[in-house]
């Protein structure tokens, strides 16, 4: 349960904020890794509205798509992938913001501002041998925040099927 | 309670850039150890919560109060079988600028909070705990009202927290 609330977590962290270009990093990430490699786009974030609210697709209006990439976990050097992650997202000029290091797990957020008030947001992961990172690329509009309980997370969990890290 | 305690954590994630308050040096010495949990949220994440609105009063406390926060820093260490001494040498001297607030004891088991104050607001609080071979340091930046920290603690199940409802 610890890694689901997790991973959840993170991505609803991800989710409620801005993000604008694509990390590099991620992208290059993204041409090698063989575990997931997941594309949201706006069209398939509408339809985890659960509740039909309206607000919901105004608040995502501007969001392209979350990306979500991770190794697979046979014999993958998960840390050291991860680790590299982290230092290409810094060379890049990322801050982390967030940081959760233990011994089973690790997430870290990190933040690039771009003009404006808009950001973009990463984040890296490490739990059960996978590492990963997920990218949001667009912005939401925070004055539908509210709407955010209308985001179906049982479907999103079901997406990843991350019940196997329970 | 624990999963949401590290929940919480994340979501009200922090900046911290203040180098010198009382578990900087801790966080540095474990930082590769494998027994302790680390936790740090920048200032910037704190900020982005200024952006949240909500009708229901409780919710808006719980904005109110978090906007408030700059940082936030958690060492938290399991199967330590030191827990103790290293209890006693975080309550030793955390901070020059940190006075004593409130002591909790039990058989096994300690907790104590510390605040630093500038010009009659709370700018950090720290919260040191062991119980047998656990230890945590929780470390709070930024305009700290005891209460609604206390308040907020109860609703995210913050073990320890719920002591400052003590504090007059």
């Amino acid at each position: 349960m610890k890694y689901r609330s997790l991973i959840i977590g993170a991505f609803l962290i991800l989710f409620s904020f801005s993000g604008l270009a694509q990390s590099k990093t991620v992208t290059e990430f993204s041409k090698t890794a063989k575990g997931y490699n997941l594309y949201l786009y706006q069209s398939m974030i509408r339809m985890l509205n659960k509740d039909k609210n309206p607000e919901f697709n105004l608040l995502i209006r501007d969001l392209d798509h979350l990306k979500w990439v991770t190794t697979d976990s046979t014999g993958t050097p998960a840390v050291s992938v991860f680790k590299k992650l982290d230092a290409g997202l810094r060379d890049e000029g990322f801050e982390e913001i967030v940081t959760y290091d233990s011994k089973d797990s690790k997430c870290h957020i990190y933040d690039l501002e771009g003009n404006g008030n808009k950001s973009t947001w990463v984040i890296t992961m490490l739990f059960e041998g996978v590492a990963g990172a997920v990218e949001m690329k667009g912005s939401v509009d925070m004055k539908y925040m509210s709407a955010m309980s209308s985001l179906n997370i049982n479907k999103i969990s079901d997406l990843l099927k991350i019940d196997h890290f329970d | 309670m624990r999963t949401l305690s590290v929940m919480f954590m994340l979501f009200i994630g922090l900046g911290m850039s203040a180098q010198n308050n009382g578990i900087d040096r801790f966080y540095e010495k474990y930082q590769q150890d494998d027994h302790f949990t680390r936790i740090n949220i920048s200032s910037k994440m704190f900020s982005l919560f200024t952006n949240f609105d909500s009708n229901d009063p409780d919710e808006k406390d719980v904005l109110e109060t978090i906007s408030k926060l700059k940082g936030l820093k958690v060492l938290s260490g399991e199967a330590i079988p030191n827990a103790k001494a290293i209890y006693l040498d975080a309550v030793k001297r955390p901070n020059a600028e940190m006075e004593e607030l409130m002591v909790v004891q039990d058989k096994g088991s300690e907790l104590k909070f510390f605040i630093t104050e500038s010009k009659g607001i709370i700018t950090e609080l720290l919260l040191v705990s062991y119980d047998d071979t656990s230890v945590m340091m929780m470390s709070l930046i930024g305009d700290i009202d005891l209460k609604s920290i206390s308040k907020l603690s109860k609703k995210m199940n913050i073990d320890g927290f719920e002591h400052l409802e003590k504090v007059k």
